[in-house]
């Protein structure tokens, strides 16, 4: 669905994006990640045919990103980072107008509002919306036209935890429907929870590609924690490729005193951190 | 395909319209041609008899009767401008502009439906409002002329405001001080020598020495002229709207 080779792009003359390439297939969910200035929206607008004076190949659907015609976007929802709405008119009379842009049939906006919690809100003008629900606004506004390739910029980024985990759920629940999904974000616990693969891009490069599983269980479950009761509740670790020699483990295995037993991998977070040596969060 | 094209525009236009609509100073500003002409039409006529009276003498004001219906001409566009430049810094302000730039009707559209539409309605509106105010007898084609001139006086004022502001109060500021370029339109009324010249980079100045003295080189001169700013404009214009 998508492919870049060596892509190059700068604003100046400094180097900033280079040869980065990768693939995208149909009804992944691909994770750029990366800190603040890395290169990751610079790359989501190459993708997008905002940016067309790049050098490399950046090809989505079949068409060079610099070669994109407007009909194009009909199957393209982009959800920027800073929602892109109308103030002054209401939620719905926001969506009818994007909605009204494209040719495809569009998907029933009370539904939509329904989807995100704003039911009740589509007819109060955006500008008596708290940020959270412009983001909510702004992301089934990228949904509307049904577009068959999402790019997201941090989606979640200032909602609150019951609606990350409900704009987290829309994203799986469009991902089952076979859309391809480019999620731009900083957020290590989203990006494993949805990607399929992440891109680790730091300095306009990319140092890691893969899997989250695959990323992270190279570099192994580094040990388990146990607690047990011996007059008052005690903890025990171990390596995990050391738990046969943990006689204490065993011995409260043998005697059913376990009162708790879990392995700690490293996370996304973790890796990230030894990969690129810098920190996201 | 194409139906939709125009579709596209049509919407996105009447956007713009809705957004003059629901802002007074915007929809006020496009107001001010026809009370501008209302004061042409009857206050300046009404002027003149008092002063011809007053002065004992046969004509006080007519001789400069072409300058009131120069600036008639231009302020219907240079209005339009205004409320262009303030529909694009605000829709800049709210990231629309960008976001247009991955809809099907593309920057490109969005640049039509917010300078070239209204370029096109200025221009229809500048032609009515001249055929009712104006002060003096101008032919249908050199009033068609002259509106198509500042309709385009217009539409570099929109990118000159927009490319060099960062935000409405800028912007507002901006699109005083390019009423400056109106000095062009005195210039060669006032200022027979050749300084006037000096004035010869504002399409405003070929405008006024077209309508005096009706020469197709002046009129050819205004195009060149303005077709120089637009280019000069246009890449910092872009760059602006992503």
């Amino acid at each position: 669905m998508i492919q870049v080779v060596d892509l190059s792009f700068s604003y100046t003359k400094n180097k900033f994006l280079e040869n980065i390439s990768f693939e995208v297939s149909e009804g992944e969910i691909f994770g750029f990640l990366g800190p603040s200035g890395a290169g990751k929206s610079t790359l989501q607008k190459i993708l997008t045919g905002l940016i067309k004076t790049y050098k490399g190949r950046s090809v989505v659907n079949g068409i060079e990103s610099k070669d994109f015609r407007n009909d194009f976007y009909e199957n393209i929802g982009v959800d920027f980072e800073f929602p892109s709405l109308y103030e002054k008119l209401t939620g719905r009379e926001n969506l009818e107008f994007f909605g009204s842009l494209y040719s495809k049939k569009l998907r029933n906006i009370d539904e939509m509002l329904e989807m995100v919690g704003l039911k009740n809100d589509g007819d109060k003008k955006v500008s008596e919306y708290s940020k959270g629900m412009k983001s909510r606004l702004n992301f089934i506004k990228a949904l509307l036209h049904n577009p068959g390739i999402l790019f997201l910029d941090e989606p979640t980024s200032g909602l609150d935890p019951n609606s990350s985990r409900d704009m987290k759920n829309i994203i799986l629940q469009e991902k089952k429907t076979g859309k391809t999904i480019i999620l731009t974000t900083h957020n290590m616990a989203d990006a494993a929870e949805l990607c399929d693969r992440v891109a680790f891009i730091v300095d306009g490069n990319i140092k890691a590609l893969d899997s989250p599983h695959n990323l992270i269980m190279p570099k192994g479950a580094s040990k388990i924690s146990y607690t047990y009761l011996d007059g008052t509740e005690k903890t025990g670790e171990c390596l995990l490729s050391h738990t046969s020699g943990d006689k204490k483990l065993q011995e409260l295995i043998t005697s059913n005193r376990v009162l708790s037993i879990h392995s700690s991998e490293p996370t996304l977070n973790d890796i990230f951190m030894e990969v690129t040596g810098r920190v996201l969060q | 395909m194409t139906h939709w094209k125009y579709k596209r525009l049509w919407i996105s236009f009447m956007q713009y319209i809705n957004q003059i609509a629901r802002d007074a100073m915007l929809f006020l500003s496009c107001l001010a041609p026809v009370l501008y002409g209302l004061f042409i039409k009857f206050g300046i006529p009404a002027a003149e008899k008092f002063l011809t009276g007053y002065y004992s003498r046969k004509e006080v004001l007519v001789p400069y009767f072409i300058i009131f219906d120069l600036f008639l001409v231009v302020l219907t566009p240079m209005m339009f401008s205004f409320a262009s430049s303030m529909v694009i810094l605000g829709e800049i302000d709210d990231g629309i502009t960008k976001y247009m730039s991955v809809t099907p009707i593309g920057r490109g559209g969005y640049l039509i439906s917010r300078l070239v539409f209204p370029l096109i309605f200025s221009l229809l509106v500048s032609i009515i409002v001249m055929n009712v105010f104006s002060l003096t007898i101008i032919s249908l084609e050199m009033i068609t002329v002259l509106s198509f001139l500042s309709s385009v006086l217009g539409f570099i004022t929109s990118m000159m405001v927009v490319s060099l502001s960062a935000n409405k109060v800028e912007g507002m500021a901006i699109t005083k001080m390019s009423g400056i370029s109106m000095i062009g339109i005195l210039l060669p009324f006032f200022v027979s020598a050749r300084i006037q010249y000096l004035a010869m980079i504002l399409p405003s100045f070929w405008m006024a020495k077209y309508a005096m003295e009706g020469k197709i080189t002046y009129l050819i001169l205004c195009i060149m002229v303005s077709v120089g700013w637009i280019l000069l404009l246009l890449r910092k214009f872009m760059k602006k709207i992503i």
